[in-house]
């Protein structure tokens, strides 16, 4: 068996309070991780000590700034094995970055070009897909899910032609936790001389990425969700596609010279940079990924493949629960998404907020998997590096608790 | 856990066997309302008498135990009211008719049921 991974309170003080009275059993990290001391003290140590704008000040503050903000851009170059610098573009979050693609790459395409997703996409990787191809007359497919909520492999490849300009994919769903087999979708994808896209919101803490090795030529993630603040986020790109991105916002450090009539554009990484980014933030998300960087791959995925084991072990053991995703605990993250027949998702989350067990109700997003999947809402609860199992146990128990008071 | 008050064993009875489910066949009034957010629709359905007053009312839809046991009790509270009086129904009555107070995420989930008669009446 696994070794637990131990958590003094102070490095993760938000674990410390209760909810609703009780103690907090947070399982909805899909959502949001919680924020290890070193990421808050980092952003607070930023305000204390650091705060200025970046590039624009000739003074010592701005060049503490300037460093330190560059300095998050070559740990995310490294954490992501890219293979220039500027290749690593700071957004608000994957929403922003599969915005910008949606709308920076639409100028390329035309009518009758197609987009190829998948149905186990989120939200914010559909509908900008869907107002640009109203826009420009452009046709999105949809890669369907198998039953237990991992792609159809066949009829992705299928589905690809010529007239797929674009793939735009999740690396592991925030419903199912299936992880997706980038290593095959990526060489199809090419083969027909499509771009491809990762929204890595849900695997960049969980996976190593290798955006060489993997080939593909844009990925997107939040701060968010890998123990960094919210408010920040990455677009990687290829550099001779971010070269000709069209930018989204204009304004500021991303631009070299203004005439009355005329304007010339910073280079990579600025050009996509527009206005004041979210400095503190950014500074708080390469902690983060330091702090992640410490526990080791091997580490992480022996924990999170040990909650997936316990968890789809002991979620089988209540009746009448049907899991959302794959059974197997390999190639999945620890998010468990599930329906108990007579007691209404919602329901179950309220329940279990009394009980001080935090987890998610809805369609978490992603409205077009839970049709596929023939469920209109879950409950979900997922897991992060600070989930033990003893909070797979106390869901467990209130489940049971939740069906005694609902069965009467 | 005994602290389960917004579910207390009354309310769940409402879900199980809610009062007014049904459809009828012609109604004088009807509104359709959905909260996609959670799934939960329902139909509420109103008759009135000669004298204006609420003959029959019933309800069809699926949803949260809130949103049913909600729909339940308020559909009961309807009857035998006159259009003035259903036109002057506060916002928060469900939540007093239950006797809960639930987060604020849920709020829509109870007020379902109110949100479907003010539709009938803004279609007036
Ligand atoms: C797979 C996936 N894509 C995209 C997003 C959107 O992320 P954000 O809200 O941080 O922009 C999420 C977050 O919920 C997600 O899980």
């Amino acid at each position: 068996m696994q070794k637990a991974i131990i958590w003094p309170p102070y490095l993760l003080p938000i674990l410390s309070r209760k909810t609703r009275g009780r103690p907090l059993v947070y399982l909805d990290s899909a959502a949001t991780t919680q924020k290890p001391y070193e990421v808050i003290s980092a952003v607070s140590d930023f305000y204390a000590e650091h705060n200025a704008n970046t590039r624009r000040g000739i003074h010592e503050l701005s060049e503490e700034a300037t460093e330190l903000y560059e300095k998050t851009r070559d740990i995310v170059k490294n954490f992501l094995r890219a293979k220039h610098r500027e290749e690593i573009i700071f957004t608000s979050g994957t929403t922003e970055g599969l915005n910008l693609l949606a709308f920076g790459l639409a100028g390329e395409l035309g009518r009758g070009d197609e987009i190829l997703l998948t149905e186990a996409e989120h939200h914010s990787n559909i509908v900008p897909w869907q107002i640009v191809a109203k826009e420009r007359h452009l046709k999105i497919k949809f890669a369907p899910v198998k039953a237990d909520g991992r792609l159809d492999l066949n009829a992705y490849k299928k589905l690809l032609n010529r007239r797929t300009k674009i793939v735009s994919i999740t690396h592991a769903s925030n419903v199912t936790g299936a992880i997706t087999p980038l290593d095959k979708l990526v060489p199809a994808a090419h083969k027909i001389g499509a771009l491809i896209i990762v929204d890595a919101a849900q695997s960049v803490a969980h996976l190593p990425l290798n955006v060489q090795k993997l080939d593909c030529d844009f990925l997107v993630f939040s701060g968010h969700k890998l123990y960094g603040p919210t408010g920040v986020g990455v677009l990687y790109g290829k550099k001779r596609l971010l070269e000709k991105l069209t930018p989204r916002r204009y304004g500021g450090q991303m631009i070299e010279q203004v005439k009355k009539n005329k304007t010339t554009l910073a280079e990579l990484p600025a050009r996509l940079e527009g206005g004041t980014m979210p400095i503190a933030e950014i500074v708080g998300l390469g902690e983060a990924i330091n702090f992640l960087r410490n526990f080791g791959w091997q580490k992480i995925k022996t924990h999170d493949q040990g909650l997936c084991e316990y968890g789809l072990k002991r979620l089988s053991t209540i009746p009448d629960l049907r899991l959302l995703g794959p059974t197997d605990f390999k190639n999945r993250l620890p998010i468990f998404s599930f329906t108990i027949s007579g007691i209404p998702a919602h329901d179950l989350a309220t329940l279990l907020d009394e009980a001080g067990i935090a987890v998610r109700a809805g369609h978490h997003c992603a409205e077009v998997l839970h049709t596929a999947l023939h469920v209109l809402v879950s409950a979900r609860a997922s897991c992060a590096l600070y989930t033990s199992r003893a909070d797979i146990d106390a869901l467990i128990e209130r489940l049971l608790e939740i069906k005694a008071i609902f069965h009467g | 856990m005994d602290n389960h008050a917004v579910y207390r064993e009354e309310l769940l009875e409402h879900y199980r066997h809610p009062q007014n489910f049904g459809r009828m066949k012609k109604a004088d009034q009807q509104a359709h309302i959905s909260n996609p957010l959670c799934g939960d629709e329902i139909t509420l359905q109103l008759k009135f008498d000669r004298s204006g007053q609420v003959a029959e009312v019933k309800f069809e839809g699926r949803g949260c135990a809130l949103s049913i046991a909600a729909a339940s009790v308020f559909t009961e509270f309807l009857k035998d009211r006159s259009k003035k009086q259903l036109q002057n129904i506060p916002n928060g009555k469900i939540e007093k008719l239950l006797d809960i107070k639930v987060s604020p995420a849920r709020k829509k989930c109870v007020q379902l049921p109110y949100a479907a008669l003010r539709k009938i009446f803004l279609k007036q």
